[in-house]
């Protein structure tokens, strides 16, 4: 785990693509390390013997039948998108 | 029987009624929009309620299904047709959901009619309901308090009769917690227990959507209805479900309670320390046994609820949070998952 200090608000902001004013990212860097201090905790436990667990359940590889079935329409889909055309969602462009 | 009578009833005591054909769904609708407007400018319980549409759906309820006509409140972050689902967050401003969530599905399939979204913390990080992005819920015994959370609006609704039951949902003590500190029964299925298809995912593989009722009997009359396995979510178990409401009443004479020391922690109420803390020699044997064990990475789970996904920290105290917790994950598989909080009935409820 990278080391509190190296967290950099500022850089994690710009490519969240969110703008922050001087004061939020002091907000935030102190926010932040505090909750990453808090987490480190997590370091001093004695994991011996402890199989890595994604779920609880023993559920793996679950598949249903590869066949058509009823489903949203295009204009249920859709019906939440802010800007449509032709059927698809309208996003702002994010990659140059 | 006046309105603020009826809401106070229990799911099971108005099924009886509705079956007798006493009351119509749509009286009981008409009660719940009473009190609400009573009484929740300052709970702030409900986030959003449609009495038209619920009353179309009381006009052709069958009372005779095992929740035919119960209005079933619904925490603002599972999905019911045509409703907003607002998380309580503003990013999710205008949504309206295209679609019904399993449980809300399988609500209806039993007759029931979800009626109102219920204050939450924001996509469910928190545990006090004044996370909301939209407002605060109060605790309806003392205003001055939080009611807990994230299924806060859900626990005060149904401790402030202003529903007969509700739907929260609960990751890291999300139902079980508000139940508590509202004086309400809150239950946090078994995972997989129950679907999450529709359920706005906190973190996947802990949610679980489960009951806030009044009574035990309740829980187990929502519990009958939503459980099971659904194709929609592929982590549901497809186990058995139990007739909860049949295994009611069964003898706990043997069972055995363990409870943690590790919960009992500085700053806990006296109270449930004294009535949670094992008796060693217990004289009377109807009692449940309740004894000591030891969870020691108790103390743990915080840090790991606020890993797994960002969440601010929770406000409430550790200690109110400690005596109702019980996360599922396997490093603390050797705790209970449910802790389903034992409704405390207090004078000058109303």
């Amino acid at each position: 785990m990278a080391g509190t200090s190296d967290l950099d608000v500022a850089y994690v902001a710009r490519l969240a693509r969110i703008n922050l004013t001087e004061d939020e990212e002091k907000t935030f860097q102190k926010q932040l390390e505090d909750v990453l201090k808090y987490v480190e905790k997590l370091r001093h436990l004695d994991v011996t013997g402890i199989d890595a667990t994604a779920h609880t359940l023993p559920v793996f590889n679950v598949f249903r039948e590869d066949a058509p079935r009823e489903w949203f329409t295009a204009e249920q889909a859709l019906s939440n998108a802010p800007r449509q055309a032709n059927g698809l969602f309208i996003v702002p462009k994010v990659v140059e | 029987m006046s309105g603020n009578e009826l809401t106070a009833l229990s799911i099971a005591d108005l099924q009886s009624l509705l079956r007798r054909r006493e009351v119509s769904p749509r009286e009981l609708l008409d009660a719940l929009r009473t009190r609400i407007e009573a009484v929740d400018g300052d709970l702030g319980a409900y986030v959003s309620f449609d009495v038209e549409a619920a009353i179309k759906e009381a006009e052709h309820a069958n009372v005779d299904l095992p929740l035919g006509g119960v209005p079933i409140a619904i925490k603002d972050i599972i999905n019911v047709m045509h409703q907003p689902c607002t998380c309580a967050s503003k990013i999710l401003n205008g949504y309206r959901a295209p679609y019904d969530a399993t449980v809300i599905q399988k609500l209806r399939a039993a007759g029931a009619i979800p009626f109102g979204k219920t204050n939450l913390d924001e996509f469910a990080m928190g545990s006090s309901t004044e996370n909301s992005a939209l407002k605060s819920t109060r605790n309806p015994w003392d205003l001055s308090r939080v009611p807990g959370g994230s299924s806060g609006g859900s626990a005060a609704a149904v401790a402030a009769d202003e529903a007969f039951g509700a739907l929260g949902s609960d990751t890291g003590g999300s139902i079980r917690q508000p139940a508590a500190l509202c004086g309400v029964v809150g239950l946090k299925p078994s995972y997989g227990r129950v679907s999450r298809f529709g359920l706005v995912a906190f973190a996947s593989s802990l949610d679980q959507v489960g009951p806030v009722t009044n009574t035990v009997r309740d829980s187990a009359l929502i519990m009958n209805a939503i459980a099971g396995h659904d194709p929609q979510d592929s982590t549901s178990l497809k186990d058995p479900v139990p007739d909860y409401v049949a295994s009611l009443g069964n003898d706990l004479r043997g069972v055995r309670l363990g409870v943690p020391t590790e919960y009992m922690i500085e700053g806990i109420d006296s109270q449930v320390r004294v009535e949670s803390t094992p008796q060693s020699d217990s004289s009377i044997p109807s009692e449940r046994t309740l004894l000591k064990s030891r969870c020691p990475t108790l103390n743990t789970r915080s840090p790991f609820i606020t890993s797994l996904p960002p969440q601010k920290l929770p406000r409430t105290s550790l200690a109110s949070t400690a005596c109702v917790t019980g996360v599922v994950l396997k490093i603390l598989k050797t705790c209970s998952i449910f802790t389903a909080a034992r409704a405390r009935k207090v004078s000058g409820r109303k």
